[in-house]
């Protein structure tokens, strides 16, 4: 029994290298390759969103500043409180 | 003058894609040899020969020259293939939650197959067969030191670099795994007068 043992222990003996799949090269560029545009694609997309939150930001600014330079100075005379301001004018009918 | 190994690191590292080839032809059959004895399967063997060097090409300026290129090559490969059976068994142990049959075949994929190893001699094939099939009931460290001795005939030195553990260590799983072999092959083939 133990001589059988020994023999399946001892049937690696002399065993050769396997060797790897002709094309596996290939393969392995294969993906470096699509690694590299996934690489390539990743740093684009995070200059673009880099790019559009500054957009967002000063395009935000800019429309508040625009709202609020374009307001009219003469509104106030012109609204609802106008009269009671002609009303105050205390000294126009004074001779 | 040829070229050495960690020359052709150093020129990895700058790109060189003719480095990483001839990188390649040096090492491939070691490193698919051994992929091939933890896997038992040409595909998987493959599949993780591609897994090795793709991480030998994205970690080629992290090498330190603490260790020779061939035993941080042997390193890749042999934690590639734990982490691969690793994975596998977890696969078997969570069965019920996907399926144990291939999508491709229909067949069961955890079956222990008869693995025929491509270099091993035409009067050994039987015997070798059912050593690899009992190889697979070594603990990781006996089923690591026993293949890279005996099947990739690595030195004990060399293998102990590579396990990080004393060339004794090694010595001391070689010697266990084979006496694990032997009482698996008796209690394996009881009747059949191995």
């Amino acid at each position: 029994m133990d001589k059988r043992i020994d023999k399946v222990l001892a049937s690696i003996e002399g065993i050769e290298r396997a060797q790897a799949p002709f094309d596996a090269f290939e393969k392995i560029q294969l993906k470096i390759q699509t690694q590299k545009q996934v690489v390539i694609t990743l740093s684009l997309l995070k200059w673009i969103s880099a790019a559009a939150s500054i957009a967002l930001i000063v395009g935000g600014n800019l429309f508040f500043i625009i709202s609020y330079l374009g307001q009219s100075p003469t509104s106030s005379e012109t609204g609802p409180y106008s009269e009671l301001f002609s009303d105050f004018n205390i000294y126009a009918d004074e001779k | 003058m040829e070229i050495t190994d960690l020359q052709l690191l150093e020129l990895l590292v700058k790109g060189n894609d003719l480095a990483f080839k001839q990188l390649y032809d040096r090492y491939s059959s070691k490193v698919y040899n051994t992929l091939l004895s933890y896997t038992k399967n040409a595909e998987d063997a493959e599949e993780l020969l591609q897994d090795v060097f793709l991480t030998i090409y994205n970690s080629a300026s992290a090498y330190r020259s603490e260790s020779k290129v061939s035993t941080w090559v042997y390193m890749i490969s042999v934690n590639k293939s734990l982490d691969f059976l690793r994975k596998k068994n977890s696969q078997k142990r969570f069965g019920i939650f996907s399926s144990l049959y291939r999508k491709d075949t229909g067949e069961i994929q955890f079956e222990a197959v008869d693995f025929m190893h491509p270099g091993v001699k035409l009067e050994n094939q039987e015997e070798a067969k059912i050593l690899f099939q009992v190889i697979d009931s070594l603990s990781e460290n006996q089923k690591t030191a026993f293949i890279l001795t005996q099947i990739e005939d690595l030195p004990q030195q060399e293998v102990a670099e590579i396990m990080k553990i004393t060339r004794k260590a090694v010595e001391s799983l070689v010697q266990r795994a084979k006496a694990n072999l032997k009482k698996e092959l008796e209690k394996k083939y009881p009747n059949r007068g191995i």
